[in-house]
């Protein structure tokens, strides 16, 4: 079974690109131009030798814009630039074989290019539908955002308010009493039995060795604040 | 110097059956150049696609041509499955693929016919229709239409052929095939034909592929394209398929090529209902199946004159934008102009019925 390809060509690439397929060897298989809702179009299709692999050239045509013809490269591509030129009004340029808008006798130019009244309200309702289905995703999606952000919204009061409440229960909670001289002496002391006898006897050492400097400090105060009065 | 003429050949004629104008510029009798122009009864049957939904419009493919007319519907609907992603069961393959091959010999005998006819061998031609009718008449039994065939739908067939039928076709056959060989053999063999047809028209390989022609006109002159090799649809099942070629490059060889070809047609004819599977016969798709929007696809079947061109493009509703058919015929008209540059006047007539130029599709 054969691949399909589609590429699009820029215009002015096109001689080039049929150019490159010619010395490849690929078969010419057909031009045919098209005019959907974007423009006319045109699609040249070429095949492999081993008619495998299909390779379609779309190009768009600006309106008025000159397309090169592919006659001086593929000679049979005379009818269908010819029939293109008849039926959609393209305009190639440099034709080996041009009928001058003869190739066919019609009774009107391009007629290819005329949208039928039916093609045209299904084209409409089609566009309807698809402006109808983007409106809902749209709406859709924004419902989703707005839920997203009030969720986010209730999350940071909720965190907020919890941590008000925190602080007012921790306020309100009674602030445990600095514990006195006598106290602290007591929680030392059992302290100093749970531990190490030798490491007891350092401790409590330290501590007295502090106690005296603090009373010597104190007492130096005292003693400098008596003859500031007395002068 | 001799004097150059203008003679308009058509697109009345009475070896034309259909309406083609060539303005022949002449040289003592000597076809120095021709000018093909067609365009007299364009039809715009591809426009009607923006009016019938992709389901009705394969009875318009149809329409297209009155010899090939079940191809034109089998490469629509093919090329519409393609786009709509539907894969039909193998049946509807086999079913389609035997239908083709009967128009192939149906075409081929209403051309031999026509060819007999153009150089007054009118027993032949008598004998041609004759033969042609038997087909007509499988056609009526099987599908109930003698031209069209309405049998083939978007998704699969619109209705089975049971297998005591597609037997009862290989007898008859077998029979088409006995008295064939006699008239072609008579044909092939005659030398008032061969003086007619050899030498005459001559294409080189080289020409046949730089004007990318198709079809026996191309197989005449040794080129091997036939879609039937890419395996597509029943064709991958066969057993062994080579296309059938000649090398002259002249009438007589696109002549022996397209009697080679009705044998074969009936051989894969044969292969084909021996194998075929009972998986059904599928049936149209619902009204909610609708191309994806810029969808495209394309395929590519051996129709009796070559290698024919569908295209479709959706745009989302059950209208398609556009179908595209490129018919063999549109492909050969560059082939067409290059075998008349350098014959005898008298020639131009046997030449252009060995190309076989089927005018009704290219004015689809």
């Amino acid at each position: 079974m054969y691949t399909t390809e589609f590429v699009d060509v820029p215009l002015g690439e096109l001689l080039t690109r049929v150019q490159t397929l010619k010395h490849q060897g690929m078969r010419f298989i057909q031009l045919c131009a098209e005019f959907p809702e974007r423009g006319i179009g045109l699609l040249y299709t070429f095949y492999d030798e081993t008619c495998d692999n299909a390779l379609n050239l779309c190009v768009e045509v600006p309106e008025g814009a000159e397309v090169p013809s592919i006659q001086g490269l593929y000679f049979a591509a005379f009818s269908y630039e010819n029939e293109a030129h008849d039926l959609f009004d393209v305009n190639f340029v440099n034709m080996k074989l041009d009928f001058g808008g003869h190739f066919f006798n019609l009774a009107e130019t391009a007629p290819m290019t005329v949208i039928s009244p039916e093609m045209k309200a299904e084209r409409e309702k089609a566009a309807k539908l698809r402006a109808a289905k983007a409106a809902k995703e749209a709406k859709a999606a924004r419902e989703a955002a707005e839920a997203k952000s009030a969720d986010r919204a209730l999350t940071e009061d909720r965190a907020s308010a919890d941590a008000a409440a925190v602080a007012a229960v921790d306020a309100m909670a009674p602030k445990p009493a600095k514990p006195t001289a006598e106290e602290r002496a007591a929680q030392m002391e059992a302290k100093l039995a749970a531990m190490d006898p030798e490491k007891a006897a350092k401790v409590r050492a330290a501590l007295e060795a502090k106690a005296k400097k603090d009373a010597a400090a104190a007492a130096a105060a005292g003693k400098a604040a008596t003859a500031k009065d007395g002068e | 110097m001799a004097t150059r003429t203008v003679i308009p050949f058509g697109p009345q004629h009475p070896v034309l059956p259909e309406p083609v104008h060539l303005d022949l510029v002449v040289e003592d009798e000597h076809v120095i150049e021709a000018i093909p122009q067609i365009g007299f009864v364009h039809r715009g049957l591809e426009k009607l696609v923006q009016k019938r939904d992709y389901n009705q419009f394969v009875y318009v493919a149809e329409r297209v041509c009155g010899i090939c007319s079940f191809g034109h519907g089998y490469g629509y609907a093919a090329a519409t499955e393609k786009l709509l992603g539907i894969e039909v069961p193998r049946r509807v393959d086999y079913l389609r693929a035997i239908l083709e091959e009967l128009s192939r010999i149906h075409s081929h005998l209403l051309w031999l016919g026509l060819l007999a006819d153009g150089f007054g061998f009118e027993s032949l031609f008598n004998h041609c229709w004759r033969l042609r009718e038997t087909i007509l008449d499988i056609f009526q039994k099987t599908c109930g239409g003698r031209i069209i065939l309405s049998i083939c739908i978007v998704g699969g067939m619109a209705h089975d052929i049971d297998d005591s039928m597609l037997r009862d076709v290989c007898q008859q056959l077998d029979e088409l095939k006995r008295d064939y060989k006699v008239i072609v053999d008579t044909m092939l063999n005659d030398n008032s034909v061969k003086n007619r047809l050899c030498g005459v028209g001559y294409i080189s390989f080289e020409d046949a592929l730089e004007l990318s022609m198709v079809g026996p006109f191309a197989k005449g002159s040794g080129i091997e394209h036939d879609m039937r090799t890419t395996g597509f649809g029943a064709y991958g099942d066969l057993e062994h398929f080579q296309p059938i070629i000649a090398t002259e490059g002249d009438c007589y060889a696109r002549c022996k090529v397209r009697c080679e070809e009705v044998y074969q047609a009936i051989d894969i004819i044969k292969e084909l209902v021996a194998k075929i599977p009972h998986d059904g016969i599928g049936g149209k798709p619902g009204p909610k199946v609708l191309p994806p929007e810029n969808s495209r696809a394309h395929v590519l079947i051996e129709q009796p004159r070559g290698e024919a061109f569908y295209y479709v493009s959706g745009n989302g509703t059950k209208y398609l934008d556009r179908f595209r058919l490129r018919t063999p015929t549109s492909q050969n008209l560059a082939g067409m102009v290059r075998a008349l540059q350098g014959v005898d006047l008298a020639d131009v007539p046997m030449i252009i019925l060995t190309i076989d130029p089927c005018i009704s599709c290219t004015e689809r």
